[in-house]
């Protein structure tokens, strides 16, 4: 990019600015990109004081080859909407992964503590995971699709207010603070629910690649929930679907349910 | 044989009950599944153990898995059945082996498991201090997977959680032996035994006296982890005495007493997971040292680190060291023509795993550097995940040393490269 570019790309930014200024001056009722984004963390994430579901993961080629996860989640939430959880994964298929377990204690903006208990050899490993944005379990899904991203790794603006197949929503713009495989994230927030309906990764050139979408949302006891949502690999026309069922709210699971000994043998009253 | 055959058929019923719900889990709780394993393995080396009539190969294995499981929905308690039914074209032998049949209850704070079951603790990667459940180094050798490295104990365990910690208790009623690599199939490059052509093993009896007790006490604080372990049984792997002693006919396993007290911290730091593992390991049929066929007192320690360093590329290094006691009276008490053992040994390992293709591509290596004795053993292998059901893994046992009297010098002539594959169902 030549000087004169960057500077006229630098006076087109401030004059949007502006007018963006101008714009939400005239409504003064908008809520910010912050609380928004807080709002959607929430309601994703964080429902309920802990969160029981059977997860059916399809893992679709191009070519239509298909792989298949299936496993049980339970989920308790140690604080408010951002602070720390834990997580208890029970793998059910593809047959080799059958009964491995997988234990989470997610802190925010550190390292997660995780624990696999693989079943053939009676042995409870613990693994290093610095890495977020690697993919769960070969999906399109990353860790942090499932467990939710630090509020504080992204900075984010509303862009504007808009209805996506009918759905009044939020239009946020996200971008990593430090260096991610993506470089901005528009966001479509359902304006009632909180839940994300669409999601677009554009990486650092600013080609879209990633597509999120919730395509099922469910009412569940009071707390809307996305029982069916599709991460789409736009290049490689690779997608993975995530189906929720027998999904319960407030089981009233305790810390202990979240240790070594539930991951070597799940609590069965729990289990789907 | 009618082992073999009421074996078979037993496998056989058990397959065809799997079948019938294969994948299934109904409202009794009942599920049934297993996989189909072939595995061969190729030795590198010209040399063909003396009773081997297989050439070239070590394994030429076709093996059947069944497991049976059975959870009744709410239930406190719950079964497992894993039987293996395998045929090695190079030994020409068919086997049964009950891998697990266990039965689970779980009241309150107690967990109880009772039956053969696989045993597992402490925090070594491929290398085990506080460790003692048996182990089948032989399989290890021969690139069968992983699971197949632990040999099942006949045990009762009872594990207590209390608030903050465990506490696990296992008794070993019936003793079972480390499995090492036999001459059958291992071309040994040191065997001080050659000439006995009769062996025999002298197992440690089923009784109260020798019932072996393993446990450990282990909670942690924040995400620091500790734990506490403790022994007292037999060395697995045993000690071979030659009858005569000089050039013998007759060569006996047998099993000498040990008692281990050791302890493990593992935290997360510098990025990644730092692991501390020490043991002392008090031979108690042999304390003050003098009997050169039983191991001396030693202590043992391992310091670990694994890190993820970029996406789906995980290194594990560890340092193992271990002290002998009694060195100079180990020394002295030494047959001539026997290798002498350093007082302090020192190995390092190496491990990198990289996933690859949506993590269906697994490329790893892991090497063990024997620092004193300058040996090596190296493990490259690469597994693809062909589909749900199927997978298949190439790789290598690749044996070194500077000398042949060494713990992997005496494989250098047994190094192989091994295919696998396994279908599930």
């Amino acid at each position: 990019m030549t000087k004169s570019r960057q500077a006229l790309v630098a006076a087109l930014g401030a004059a949007l600015a502006v007018l963006g200024t101008a714009a939400s001056a005239q409504q003064p009722a908008q809520p910010d990109a912050d609380a928004i984004a807080r709002q959607s963390l929430e309601a994703f994430y964080y429902p309920g004081k802990d969160f029981r579901a059977l997860i059916e993961m399809k893992l679709v080629t191009r070519n239509g080859e298909t792989r298949e996860r299936s496993l049980t989640m339970l989920r308790k939430n140690g604080g408010g909407p951002g602070g720390p959880q834990r997580y208890l994964l029970y793998f059910h298929k593809p047959e080799d992964v059958r009964r491995m377990a997988f234990l989470v204690w997610k802190y925010p903006e550190r390292d997660d503590d995780r624990w696999l208990f693989l079943p053939a050899i009676d042995l409870v490993k613990r693994i290093a995971a610095s890495d977020r944005r690697s993919s769960f379990v070969g999906s399109d899904f990353t860790y942090e699709d499932i467990s939710g991203r630090d509020l504080a790794a992204d900075t984010r603006k509303l862009l504007r207010e808009e209805k996506l197949a009918g759905i009044p929503c939020h239009l946020l713009e996200c971008a990593p603070r430090e260096e991610a495989e993506y470089g901005r994230k528009l966001s479509w927030i359902d304006r009632k629910s909180f839940l994300p309906r669409r999601e677009e990764y554009y990486d650092r050139r600013g080609e879209l690649y990633k597509l999120f979408s919730a395509d099922t949302v469910e009412d569940i006891k009071g707390v809307p929930t996305i029982t069916r949502r599709t991460m789409k690999d736009v290049r490689t026309g690779h997608t993975t679907t995530v189906e929720l069922t027998a999904v319960e709210y407030g089981l009233g699971l305790d810390d202990e349910t979240f240790t070594e000994r539930f991951l070597r043998r799940p609590p069965q009253r729990w289990m789907r | 044989m009618n082992r073999n055959r009421l074996g078979l058929l037993v496998g056989v019923a058990l397959l065809a009950a799997a079948r019938a719900r294969a994948g299934t889990a109904d409202s009794s709780g009942v599920s049934a599944h297993g996989f189909l394993l072939l595995d061969s393995a190729v030795r590198l080396s010209d040399k063909t153990p003396a009773g081997s009539s297989a050439k070239d190969f070590l394994l030429g294995e076709a093996l059947g898995r069944v497991e049976l499981a059975i959870e009744p929905p709410g239930s406190d308690a719950a079964g497992t059945l894993k039987l293996d039914v395998s045929h090695d074209a190079v030994t020409g032998g068919t086997d049964v082996e009950l891998r697990e049949g266990a039965l689970d209850w779980r009241k309150g704070r107690l967990d109880l498991r009772a039956g053969r079951q696989v045993l597992t603790w402490g925090l070594g990667d491929l290398v085990f201090i506080n460790d003692l459940f048996p182990k089948d180094y032989e399989s290890f050798f021969l690139g069968r997977p992983i699971e197949y490295l632990k040999v099942p104990s006949d045990a009762l365990r009872t594990s207590l959680a209390l608030k903050g910690a465990a506490v696990d208790v296992v008794a070993i009623p019936f003793f079972s032996a480390d499995r090492l690599p036999a001459r059958d199939r291992f071309v040994l490059g040191f065997d001080p035994f050659a000439s006995a052509n009769t062996s025999q093993t002298m197992q440690p009896a089923a009784s109260w006296a020798n019932t072996e007790l393993a446990a450990r006490v282990h909670g942690s604080t924040g995400s620091t982890e500790l734990a506490l372990y403790a022994f007292r049984g037999f060395f697995h792997s045993g000690s071979l005495r030659g009858d005569p002693a000089a050039a013998p006919a007759t060569v006996m396993r047998f099993f000498p007493r040990l008692s281990v007290y050791g302890a493990s911290v593992q935290r997360s730091a510098l990025q990644g997971i730092l692991s501390v593992e020490a043991g002392y390991y008090d031979s108690r049929d042999d304390r003050q040292g003098l009997d050169p066929l039983i191991p001396n007192s030693s202590a043992r320690w391992l310091v670990g680190y694994q890190r993820e360093v970029s996406t789906d590329f995980t290194i594990g290094l560890q340092h193992v060291s271990e002290l002998m006691m009694d060195h100079d009276r180990y020394r002295s008490a030494l047959p001539a023509g026997f290798p002498e053992v350093s007082r302090y040994r020192q190995t390092f390992t190496v491990r990198a795993t990289r996933l690859l293709d949506r993590q269906t591509w697994k490329l790893s290596v892991f090497a063990f550097f024997g620092f004193t004795e300058n040996d090596v053993m190296l493990i490259p292998e690469a597994e693809q995940k062909v589909s749900d059901q199927l997978s298949v893994a190439v790789g290598a046992n690749l044996f070194g040393g500077d000398n042949r009297a060494t713990t992997f010098g005496t494989l250098a002539d047994s190094s192989n490269v091994y295919v696998r594959a396994r279908l599930g169902f």
